[in-house]
């Protein structure tokens, strides 16, 4: 193989993390770089040595990716008709199986965050109440068959429940909402193909 | 020379020489590396980059050589940058000279 084959091979490997279309346009600027340099008389050495390392040269690319602010508008023309397709079969795909469990998950979890909330309030209810038998008025129902001070204990025991529940529902929201995230750039990368 | 000043200064190279007239990508190497000592290999990047924030746009011209080349054109905004980053530049080469002078009156 030729030294320039033995370069553009190890570009190739170097950008193996890059999406198809991606790599291919990097790679054509120094085909038709060599192209154009061994047609002014230079050497395949000459021209190789004067580009410097490939794996330097990928990973000023992979660097220059995580600065582009906004997305590219003008370039990839390579890609386009495959993105398209892409894109519909996965709004597609969303749509009919995953926005239903997702939907699902949802509002199970909005309806555990109001029980959270509502075990807890409910503790600090029965507790209060108790204390306040005295002025409450006469058609508020406190549990009676039972000592006050049980009643009392009960009252903080299901607040403490319900505290836990809270924390236990923030983490679980939280998670979710990470995976939510994760998922939403998996599609957005899919589709542009990286 | 330390290579992230170098990565901004040849941002404003690319900028400046396509300021003058469009270049296929050889030629823009060229005139780039023949004043600064740079790999040719880091320039693609920086006009990969560039282009995708859109400071040139790209087409293919015909060429007696051979395939049909790929020539950047500057835009309004690369145009802008250009003004801008020459700006900066200048008044950083001032600055860096006044404190050089300082330095060697107080030697």
């Amino acid at each position: 193989m030729s030294k320039k084959g033995e370069f553009m091979d190890a570009l190739r490997h170097y950008l193996s993390d890059f999406g198809n279309g991606e790599r291919e346009e990097i790679l054509y600027d120094y085909e038709e770089h060599f192209r154009i340099g061994m047609e002014s008389g230079k050497t395949e050495d000459e021209l190789i040595k004067e580009l410097g390392s490939p794996k330097d040269i990928a990973a000023q690319y992979r660097n220059a990716d995580e600065n582009v602010i906004t997305n590219s508008k003008v370039n990839s023309n390579h890609s386009t008709i495959g993105s398209v397709g892409i894109f519909i079969a996965l709004v597609f795909f969303n749509l009919v199986f995953v926005l239903g469990i997702y939907l699902g998950i949802l509002g199970a979890l909005i309806g555990m965050c109001c029980a959270a909330i509502g075990v807890s309030v409910a503790g600090i209810a029965v507790s209060v109440c108790i204390i306040l038998r005295p002025i409450i008025p006469e058609n508020v129902v406190i549990p009676s068959g039972i000592p006050d001070i049980s009643v009392f204990f009960v009252g903080i025991g299901t607040t403490a429940l319900g505290i836990l529940f809270c924390i236990g529902m923030f983490y679980l929201v939280k998670y979710f909402m990470v995976v939510t995230v994760k998922y939403v750039k998996w599609n957005i990368k899919t589709i542009k193909g990286e | 020379m330390n290579t992230q000043l170098k990565k901004g200064i040849l941002e404003l190279c690319v900028l400046a020489v396509l300021d003058k007239k469009d270049c296929y990508g050889y030629e823009l190497v060229n005139e780039i590396s023949k004043d600064i000592e740079i790999s040719d290999g880091t320039i693609y990047p920086i006009l990969r980059r560039l282009s995708k924030e859109g400071y040139f746009t790209t087409y293919l011209q015909e060429s007696t050589e051979g395939p049909p080349r790929k020539y950047y054109r500057l835009t309004e905004l690369g145009k802008e940058t250009r003004e801008k980053l020459t700006d900066e530049w200048e008044n950083f080469v001032e600055k860096v000279d006044n404190i050089l002078k300082e330095a060697d009156i107080d030697e």
